[in-house]
């Protein structure tokens, strides 16, 4: 058989044959390759995907908002920042983050704070003999109104009260200046033909001091009856004692009634000790003291001892007796004797007509957190007892008074009185009051006093456009506006306000407010007296304290959810309330415990030796600050106060230190830094890291894949 | 010129297209045995490139708005990722702007296999993020909820005994399963020849161990996931 084949031919199948070889083999190689390269690009894309979702990079989009408290943080100062990232079109991956924001600073009102280093004590000794009724060397100002009392005394009125020529009232009846130069004229004697009482001129003197008075302690006597008000602060006592004193009496024991109430002064915890005695210097029936203070000053003066009658000059005698003991001896009044009276006070070591500096403490004290104002930090420093910044410009202020039916008169430019005790900062102003009822708007840019307006003090919270303030000294709160107009007065022992909302609270009452217009929309009353009271804005609801250690809390429109029993026996003093899983917690704050409760229960308590004065809840711990006075002279400047922070949950005790010296006023909250700042008295500060905390940096929210 | 081939001639040629021919018959029977573990071989790989593309996406997007001490939880089988599949009927969780996060239910109600919730609707939007066959993890563990479970209802029938007590925190969960039929991804098979799944958590993140075998091919992987 033949195939007609010959040795090409096999070449040409071994040929195609390794062709079929070569063929197969590079085909399964490129399947092989295709395979691999896809499951290496599905793992790429996935690997991608997560490590540029999980990392911020440059080429995403951001997005910040602003959610309520996050868990874990105290619910009235924090807020949740959210920054959404953005990557990709389709499927776009979203990363979100959050961290802490802050809501409003931990602001405090402290109440009369003291220095141990600076305890000035006065006795105001005023003549109320009726010398004190015979004319001075003035006459009634025209423009003002005055009013004569029952009793017989005539005294200046407040600026805003209009008479035309007289009017009765059950008070006395009041009349013009013109009009009193015409029908009022006071007796007067042979020196002095004018028709102002000399009672007139002293007592708005009197009253002027006083009304700049503050961290003095004062006490009032007169010369008839001695002490009538035993030392204290509280300036609306000492209004109404010398209200109370009217210069009727035949004798002026002058020298007598000093002599008598040197010796009143206390024993400890006094650095400064004054008279000022308010008098004509007419001396009647006076002079009967020891031989040896007689003449004291032994200027061997004939009229040294005892006369029945006008005439005794034992007075410079008993001043310089006075300031022998360390008593400074300052007259003030008009009259016949001015020489003798300058002569007084020149050897009672004091002055002629002082003004409130010389009794005031000149120490450079703070009591309340710094301001932080861009990079510089701005202190509320009080000299002389009075708010007083170095770094504060006063020109271009507007000043007020509140007049009747809470009009706002404009009044002439004068110093703040009163240190400033409390303050809120809303934008670019920093609202601050004062110990003395004034509340100011500070443009903190410029560094500039806007307004000032006497008669609001207390606690500051500024929402919308009003500005809530109070209680001042008298017990007013006052709903005022940004322009500034009082929109509205309520009396209570302590508020606190949502953004539509005031909760103020009386006695055992608490009363829910409209912001705007003061109108009463609810009331309830409680079992016991209210020490407390907080609008916690994330959970919008308001916590009550008592004094019995009850917790009260109830919903915004003041209807009653639950109470807790604390047990303490004590009354609350602060209350703090945070979140986490969904649970809402409170700390509570006594003076001799700290609690930690639940909605439906106490979950622990402290008992603490020293006093807590602050406290603040981050990250589900509780940072407090806690300070006592030192006894029995105390004065912010005494002791040190100490730091403790303690698991919020738990109760757990994880760390303590002391922090400085004197009480501590803050925190102040910098977020930006991750630290919060502690000042005392000297504008000392010191600052806690907080950066551990988390919070205080973005933190991971989760990431999703939008489809 | 001779017309025909010799008996030589025809014997060597026979003798060699025989061996062309086993030859061939060889190359094409290791072809079809190579094909065949090659299919078991790519079936396997696509069993565990499936599972862990699923996983890595569920992990990517693990306890999103979701409290992040509950990213997960592991039982012996069972791996629970804190969060949502995206559904047609539900596309996870959203951010609301009143509720500042992290989001979760809390067990008002704890009895038997059932746990009532505060509510089930966590990040408050209107839409249930509780369904049946869904995993839970609870601050005591994990759960599934049942298949019995109607959609809405605060009250979730779960496969086990619950120990979990009241006021403990519960979020949705994507649990993974491995049964004997394969890797089930919320009662729904993921992966059938899935053989092998394993998950461990540690400090430094997820360490996932799959195993996919068909007939003698047996394909393995491990790899770590770095959590946040």
């Amino acid at each position: 058989m033949s195939t007609g084949s010959n040795s090409k031919g096999w070449v040409l199948v071994y040929a195609m044959l390794f062709i079929l070889i070569i063929q197969a083999s590079a085909m399964a190689v490129a399947t092989l390759i295709i395979s691999k390269t896809k499951a290496s690009s599905a793992y790429y894309t996935i690997t991608k995907e997560i490590h540029e979702a999980t990392y911020p990079g440059e080429s995403s989009q951001y997005l910040n908002m602003t959610l309520d408290t996050p868990q874990g943080w105290d619910h009235k100062y924090f807020l949740t920042q959210i920054s959404r990232k953005d990557m990709g079109d389709n499927p776009c991956i979203r990363s979100l983050y959050w961290r802490v924001k802050l809501r409003e600073q931990p602001y405090q009102t402290v109440s009369k704070p003291s220095l141990s280093c600076s305890r000035p004590y006065l006795i105001i000794l005023i003549d109320d003999s009726e010398s004190m009724n015979w004319a001075c060397r003035e006459d009634f100002d025209t423009n003002s109104a005055y009013l004569k009392r029952p009793a017989g005394e005539i005294i200046k009125v407040s600026t805003d009260f209009e008479v035309s020529t007289v009017v009765e009232r059950t008070e006395g009846t009041y009349f013009k200046g013109d009009y009193g130069n015409s029908y009022f004229a006071a007796p007067f004697n042979k020196y002095f033909n004018s028709t102002m009482p000399r009672w007139t001129k002293v007592y708005s003197g009197v009253t002027g001091l006083i009304d700049e008075f503050g961290m003095i302690h004062v006490a009032i006597a007169t010369t008839s009856k001695g002490i009538i008000l035993p030392f204290t602060e509280e300036t609306e006592e000492l209004y109404t004692t010398i209200d109370n004193i009217h210069p009727t009496h035949s004798s002026s024991p002058l020298a007598e009634a000093l002599f008598a109430v040197i010796n009143e002064f206390p024993d400890k915890c006094i650095t400064d000790k004054h008279i000022l005695i308010v008098t004509d210097g007419e001396s009647i029936c006076d002079g009967n003291l020891p031989k040896d203070i007689q003449d004291f000053d032994r200027d061997y003066d004939t009229m040294d001892r005892y006369i029945k009658g006008m005439g005794s000059k034992c007075l410079d005698d008993v001043a310089a007796y006075a300031f022998s003991l360390g008593i400074r001896i300052h007259v003030t009044g008009p009259g016949t004797k001015v020489e003798f009276l300058k002569d007084v006070a020149e050897k009672g070591g004091g002055e002629y007509m002082p003004g409130a500096s010389v009794f005031l403490p000149e120490d450079k004290f703070i009591c309340q957190m710094p301001v932080m104002q861009d990079d510089s930090i701005l202190f509320l420093t009080n000299r002389n007892a009075r708010f007083d910044p170095t770094w504060l410009e006063y020109e271009d202020a507007i000043y007020y008074d509140v007049c009747e039916s809470l009009k706002l008169c404009l009044c002439a430019k004068h110093y703040i009185k009163g240190i400033a005790n409390s303050m809120y900062q809303k934008g670019d102003i920093l609202y601050c009051s004062t110990s003395q009822d004034y509340i100011m708007a500070i443009s903190l840019p410029d560094k500039r006093l806007k307004w000032a307006i006497k008669g609001p003090g207390g606690k500051i919270v500024a929402r919308n456009n009003s500005i809530v303030v109070g209680p001042n000294t008298k017990g007013d709160i006052y709903g005022i506006n940004a322009e500034p107009t009082i929109l509205w007065a309520y009396k209570g022992s302590c508020m606190d306000t949502s953004e539509s909302s005031v909760y103020v609270a009386k006695g055992t009452d608490i009363s829910l407010l409209d912001i705007s217009t003061g109108r009463e929309q609810g009331l309830f009353t409680l079992m016991n007296p209210i020490t407390t009271i907080s609008y916690d804005p994330c959970y919008g609801i308001v916590l009550v304290g008592t004094a019995s250690g009850d917790i009260y809390i109830f919903s915004q429109d003041l209807e009653l959810i639950r109470m807790i029993t604390t047990n303490s026996g004590e009354g609350i003093k602060g209350l703090h309330s945070f979140h986490t899983g969904k649970q809402l917690y409170i700390v509570a704050l006594t003076d001799g415990f700290v609690i930690g409760a639940r909605q439906d229960s106490v979950l622990w308590s402290h008992a603490v030796s020293i006093p807590c004065t602050q406290a603040i809840v981050m990250d589900s711990k509780v940072y407090i600050t806690a300070w006592e006075e030192e006894a029995p002279c105390g004065g912010i400047d005494t002791n040190r106060s100490t730091l403790t922070i303690i698991d919020a949950i738990t109760g757990e005790y994880i760390s303590g230190k002391a922090v400085l010296s004197g009480r501590v006023f803050g925190p102040v909250i910098n977020l930006a830094n991750t630290r919060i700042g502690y000042a005392n008295w000297l504008s000392q500060i010191v600052m806690e890291d907080i950066a551990s905390l988390d919070g205080t940096s973005l933190c991971y929210l989760g990431t999703k894949i939008l489809h | 010129m001779n017309k025909g081939v010799t008996l030589i001639e025809l014997l060597i040629s026979m003798a060699i297209a025989s061996i062309l021919i086993l030859g061939l018959y060889s190359i094409n029977l290791v072809s079809a045995k190579t094909s065949a573990q090659t299919k078991e071989s790519s079936f396997c790989m696509a069993s565990i490139r499936n599972s862990a593309l699923k996983l890595n996406s569920d992990l990517m997007q693990c306890a999103y708005l979701m409290p992040r001490d509950m990213k997960i939880s592991i039982e012996k089988n069972r791996l629970f990722i804190a969060g949502l599949p995206y559904t047609s009927r539900h596309s996870g969780l959203k951010l609301n702007t009143d509720m500042s996060p992290p989001y979760l239910s809390i067990i008002v109600k704890s009895e038997g296999s059932y746990l009532g919730l505060d509510t089930i609707d966590i990040d408050n939007n209107s839409i249930p993020d509780f369904w049946a066959d869904l995993g839970i993890i609870t601050d005591s563990g994990p759960y599934v909820i049942s298949h019995q479970y109607s959609r809405g209802n605060p009250t979730l029938p779960l496969t086990s005994k619950v120990a979990a007590g009241i006021g403990e925190r519960v979020i949705p969960a994507i649990h993974y399963e491995l049964k004997s039929d394969g890797l089930y991804r919320n009662g729904q098979l993921l992966a059938e020849a899935i053989t092998g799944f394993d998950a461990k958590s540690d400090s430094e993140g997820l360490g996932i161990y799959l195993k996919a075998s068909l007939n003698d091919t047996v394909k393995e992987i491990f790899y770590e996931y770095r959590l946040q």
